[in-house]
């Protein structure tokens, strides 16, 4: 036991129970393993968080203690004893990590090579060093910041905008992701460590892609992120998280809850590109990527369209959804999920029309290999008042090689005659054709199956921003390696 | 937290289990006992059963159901589903095989008998084929329940490369008793190697009156046999239906179905078909309208066992009212089991603004080289076509009664048997005479 | 070491069927050789073999091109060599350009050659003129590889991916099936464009009429899995009129 815990420990002897704003002061970086209310009074008190806030991440901790772990999801994985992990863990102090990149897993180097990640970027990315210590950041960081300030945007951690934006944070959090909506989303509500907050003010687009900043400033937010985006009345804003880099992570459990709000004319780009660590070939190690992201179109011809490359991760479970509140408003879901050697997908999402002449379209494209499970899994609700409706989904699934399964299950529920919902889905593999001609074109097995991969994806890779595109399509290529012969 | 099954209708089971055919042949007491405990362990479908999502059997869950065998006293003949030219009748009368309301059968190569006599006399061949050749009850808990009160039923036989000229209709009839009353039919064809044959199964009861029927169809294909099965769900508008029907298609052998369900307060119509010879091929279609408050769940599920295989589904509903439509498909493609087709459809038009249709295809697929597709639409009434017809003069009533019926008909063209098609196409059109979006 | 292509003895089953019974052929750098020969006789088992094609089983003979014994060589290490296969069924690939394509396979095999990659504006002014040359428009570059491509257009395409590859041996097989007068035309002129000294090829026909445009050195008739006769342009005019009758599967 390290002498922090111990310092826990004995502290905690002396006093019987964790008071509000008690530990505070302490130095340490990691709370020791177990989930309880105390834990969860030690977080909040960490973060100074409120009273309110302390209150309503305690209703989440009873909420949760009452629920079951969903398992309709069609993956499998050991039970996890929530009680055996720790909650809560200060950003990593340099003594942790590699000293050099001589330490870090060759592999991993190989991957960012491929991708042609900066070497000091690298360095982040393993861990080696910390952000502020590689780049210039501050003043990186101060342009960026200044430009947003500006315009009005609010920008920063989450902990950051409890303190100064509390008023915003207390209208929105749970708004859309209430608390007991489902097992992880619960858990997180209760332990949630930091994330990121958006807001963008009435009638301003946001002048830049939020994503930069984000890879170099928001690294170690912990397994329990939390990301609330707010925007006004015809506000804009694109939104990048994640990654094409694989990350050092030692978590394994990881779940997240996204919530965004699109007032009226308002719309919400989010794109996400999903590369943690899948565990080896054998599916040994890997994160669990149990996640919640849901937005809602509040406002009239609002609008938020969720795009995601998931590659990452031993099993995912992450159905980022809309709810279409607004008249006219537009949701969509593009998604790019590819599972290689043991892993699990079970990822998709929901449109839920409520208001009238709401629109949404899902495309998803799920790629199979090795001996992973992947399956596209879809609602499509279209309530009474949600006259004219329309919805299409186009599923696609492509198998590589005979020991993978590609699953494809929509549930379509309309309650609504003036309403058109329209679903398509096939399957297939590479044929042996195409396989050859690309390789009597000159390409090897591996760039013939990421190039034809590429091809069946593009229509969802050209829906992020162009600088994560060209390494998103590098990425396809990555993580298919060692699925032909 | 666990839930405990909901398991009303075993009240009478202690009371008559010894007195049910077969109990002194070991292996029907064991698949009994296994169904009973099946059932205990399942209980009445609920939400969280995936396979029950949207279906409730709520009459069977509040009503009390007699569930022992109700003798009736039917006397005059039994019209079925109206077929056109030689047709051979086998009557049911609440699950009980009546051989005087049957057809005399003297075609060689075909043999008709009663479910009882085969179970008492330890019938080897029926006795294996029951229930999917196995215990087969998984996400089929009332199937168990019907294999726990087993008792009659029809056993239809035909020889090997025998092809059966005439239509064999089965009509299972209900009646309605002081008590409600849940009647067990159930029908098993032993279909030779070689083999061709069409089957009708027609469900039907009296317009008012509360009853049930949990209906049980085994139909084992021999290789190379060509099977044409079509069913009529056209029960009384206060019954609960529930039937599952179960084929396995061998090498070679070709299967044709046709599900139409346009009657009963809830019913649930569920087939299953396993793949499990190289070259097999299926079509697997349907049609379903539904008004009032009634729920109308179709089922498919279809399995690829082995290479080679072949199937096509398409399925089109109409919702009027206050109806609800279910329609759930699911295509299993197994490991190795290389050079798939499987292809899915399901259309559905909404009449009413109350009404409300839930589909969920799904495909499960765990082989390479395989070309598997779905595709559902949910809409009203194109309002471009209905103009267009106004526009040639057919005024909007007649307009909508012929999309309609066109929309139907899409799904009933694929009937490949004149009398079945004009047969179904009638009771259809019958439906839709009535249908509130055709007469307003 | 011998420069071109060496066939010989060649045997090739598929199936446990064999299709290639013993066939030897020399193609030396420059020169143009036309394969005639009725329908199923093998002529696309022989360029599918020299390309490595899977799904053939080489029973018996050899395959070098340049001193490479090529029937050890994967497909890709082939096409870097050199060796080029015009599809007589050329395959989409949706969702993929045909510049993206191309750059793809141009960069993979100047890669596997040691050579620098291209530059993309480079690469694309010399797509752009050799489109030209073919007649095909700019539109049919950004669109997927021959998916939606007219019959006619798709053997164009595999004629614009032979000159951005520039192969030093281009085997096509049956690339005049399917093109209108004109663009049977345009096809030979991009052909004969490209023959020079150190490029051959091996044109798989049915008809004279390509090799009036494009004039053979050699002509084969390859039969029942044999090279049956091997002549000058002559023959294949001779056989224009006469037919393959004179080839019966008993020969040999
Ligand atoms: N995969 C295969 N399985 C079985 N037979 C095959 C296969 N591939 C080729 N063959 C047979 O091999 C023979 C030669 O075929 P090939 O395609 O080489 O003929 P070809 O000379 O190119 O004919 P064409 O002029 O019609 O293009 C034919 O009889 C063909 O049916
Ligand atoms: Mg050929």
């Amino acid at each position: 036991m390290t002498s922090t815990t111990e310092t826990v420990d004995t502290v905690h002897d002396l006093t019987g129970t964790y008071k509000y704003g008690f530990v505070t002061d302490i130095e340490m970086d990691v709370l020791p393993v177990g989930l309880s209310e105390e834990t969860v009074r030690f977080i909040s008190a960490r973060k100074k968080e409120p009273d309110w806030l302390l209150d309503w991440r305690l209703k989440a901790l009873a909420l949760w203690k009452n629920m079951e772990e969903p398992t309709w999801g069609k993956v499998s994985y050991p039970a996890i004893d929530y009680q055996g992990l720790s909650y809560y863990a200060a950003p990593k102090s340099k003594t942790d990590g590699p000293k050099s990149l001589d330490e870090v897993d060759p592999d991993l180097l190989d991957a960012y090579e491929k991708l042609g990640i900066p070497l000091k970027e690298q360095e982040i990315l393993a861990g080696v060093v910390a952000v502020d210590a590689v780049f210039d950041s501050v003043s990186v960081a101060t342009t960026y910041k200044a430009k947003l300030e500006e315009k009005g945007v609010i920008f920063c951690s989450f902990s950051e905008a409890v303190q100064r934006v509390p008023e915003l944070i207390k209208t929105y959090l749970g708004s859309v992701v209430p608390q007991g909506d489902n097992y992880f989303a619960c858990l997180n509500s209760a332990v949630f460590s930091d994330g990121s907050f958006v807001y963008v003010p009435k009638g301003v687009r946001c002048p830049m892609e939020l994503s930069t900043y984000f890879r170099i400033n928001a690294q170690n937010t912990g397994q329990f992120e939390r990301t609330l985006i707010i925007v006004e009345e015809g506000g804009y804003v694109s939104y990048l998280e994640g990654c094409t880099a694989p990350q050092r992570d030692e978590n394994q459990l990881h779940a997240a809850v996204v919530e965004l709000i699109a007032l009226g004319d308002a719309e919400i780009k989010y794109s996400t590109v999903q590369n943690w660590y899948p565990g080896d070939a054998e599916g040994k190690g890997g994160i669990y990527n149990f996640v919640t992201k849901r937005g809602v179109c509040r406002g009239k011809r609002s609008k938020i369209s969720w795009t995601q490359v998931e590659t990452g991760s031993a099993v995912t479970w992450k159905y980022p959804s809309c709810i279409l509140q607004g008249d006219d408003s537009v949701g969509e879901f593009y998604s790019v999920a590819i599972t290689n050697n043991a892993q699990q997908a079970d990822t998709g999402t929901k449109m839920i029309h409520i208001g009238k002449n709401t629109r949404s379209t899902i495309v998803s494209k799920g790629i199979a290999a090795g001996r992973s499970d992947n399956t596209y899994r879809g609602l499509v609700r279209v309530l009474p008042g949600a006259e004219g409706a329309r919805n299409y989904s186009q599923c696609d699934s492509l198998l590589i090689g005979d020991r993978c399964g590609a699953h494809t299950v929509p549930y379509i529920e309309s309650r609504m005659p003036i309403a058109t919902i329209e679903h398509e889905a096939t399957t297939a593999r590479i044929s042996d054709d195409q396989l050859f001609l690309c390789r009597q074109r000159g390409l090897k097995p591996e760039e013939a199956v990421a190039l034809i991969v590429n091809g069946f994806c593009k229509e969802v890779l050209q829906n992020l921003p162009m600088e994560f595109a060209v390494e998103a399509q590098k990425l396809v290529g990555i993580s298919l390696e060692g699925s032909v012969g | 937290m666990t839930h405990l099954p909901m398991t009303p209708l075993l009240q009478d089971y202690a009371k008559i289990s010894a007195s049910l055919p077969g109990v002194h042949d070991s292996r029907v007491a064991t698949l009994r006992a296994m169904a009973a405990e099946s059932y205990r362990t399942q209980g009445l479908p609920h939400a969280r059963v995936e396979a029950w999502r949207y279906t409730r059997l709520k009459d069977l869950e509040t009503l009390p159901f007699s569930c022992a065998a109700a003798l009736s006293d039917v006397s005059e003949p039994v019209e079925g589903a109206g077929l056109a030219g030689a047709v051979l009748r086998i009557v049911l009368v609440n699950g009980q095989y009546v051989e005087s309301l049957s057809s005399q059968v003297d075609i060689p190569g075909l043999a008709v008998g009663c479910l009882r006599e085969a179970l008492d006399a330890g019938d080897d061949a029926v006795i294996q084929a029951l229930d999917g050749g196995g215990a087969d009850f998984a996400g089929a808990p009332l199937a168990a329940l019907a294999t726990a009160y087993m008792d009659d039923g029809v056993v239809v036989r035909v020889a090997e490369g025998v092809s059966v000229a005439p239509l064999v209709e089965v009509v299972a009839l209900a009646t309605v008793d002081v008590m409600p009353h849940l009647a067990f039919p159930r029908f098993l064809l032993l279909l030779g190697a070689g083999a061709e044959m069409t089957l009708v199964e027609t469900f039907t009861g009296p317009a008012k009156g509360v009853y049930a029927v949990n209906a049980v169809t085994d139909l084992c294909m021999g290789e190379g046999a060509r099977l044409n099965h079509y069913v009529l769900q056209a029960q009384g508008a206060e019954a609960t239906h529930v039937s599952l029907g179960r084929c396995a298609v061998p090498a070679k052998a070709h299967y044709e179905g046709f599900v139409l369900q346009l009657g009963a307060k809830t019913a649930r119509h569920e087939m299953r078909l396993k793949m499990q010879g190289v070259g097999g091929e299926a079509k697997l279609h349907g049609a379903y309208a539904v008004r009032g408050e009634a729920t109308c769940d179709t089922t498919t599920v279809v399995d690829h066992i082995a290479e080679e295989t072949i199937t096509d589904q398409v399925f089109k509903g109409i919702l009027d009212d206050k109806s609800h439509g279910i329609y759930q498909g699911r295509v299993h493609v197994h490991r190795n089991a290389q050079r798939i087709n499987g292809n899915q459809l399901h259309k559905a038009l909404l009449l009413s603004r109350s009404a409300r249709v839930d589909c969920k295809p799904e495909l499960e697929i765990y082989a390479d080289d395989v070309k598997c597709s779905h595709g559902a639409t949910v809409g009203e009434l194109d309002d471009d076509q209905v103009f267009y017809l106004q526009a040639r003069g057919i005024d909007v009533v007649t307009a909508r009664a012929l999309l309609l019926r066109a929309f139907l008909g899409e799904a009933l063209d694929m009937i490949s048997v004149d009398a079945v098609r004009t047969a179904f196409g009638a009771h259809a059109t019958g439906w839709l005479d009535n249908a509130r979006g055709v007469t307003s | 070491m011998s420069k071109g292509l060496i066939v010989t003895d060649l045997r090739v089953s598929v199936e446990g069927k064999e299709i290639l019974k013993g066939v030897s052929l020399v193609v030396e750098p420059g020169k143009v050789h036309a394969i005639m020969g009725p329908n199923g006789s093998g002529k696309s088992t022989l360029a599918h073999v020299i390309s490595g094609r899977p799904g053939y089983t080489v029973t018996g003979g050899s395959v070098m091109f340049d001193g490479v014994d090529v029937l050890e060589l994967e497909p890709e290490d082939r096409a870097a060599l050199g060796i080029f296969l015009a599809f007589q069924y050329p395959v989409e690939i949706p969702g993929v350009t045909n510049t993206t394509f191309l750059k793809t396979a141009l960069n993979a095999q100047r890669k596997a050659r040691g050579e620098k990659e291209l530059d993309p504006m480079g690469f694309l002014k010399v797509l752009r003129e050799k489109a030209k040359a073919l007649h095909l428009p700019d539109d049919m570059l950004k669109r997927p590889l021959n998916v939606g491509f007219s019959g006619g257009e798709k053997k164009r395409n595999e004629m614009l991916q032979m000159a951005v590859l520039t192969p030093k041996l281009a085997i096509l097989d049956e690339t005049d099936s399917g093109l209108d007068i004109d663009a049977l035309r345009i096809v030979a002129e991009g052909v004969n464009a490209q023959r020079s000294p150190e490029r051959s090829f091996l044109v798989i026909t049915h008809y004279q009429r390509l090799l009036d445009y494009i004039v053979p050195d050699v002509v084969h008739v390859l039969a029942y899995g044999r090279i049956a006769e091997t002549g000058g342009p002559d023959l294949a005019r001779q056989l224009e009129k006469t037919g393959y009758a004179d080839y019966t599967g008993s020969a040999a």
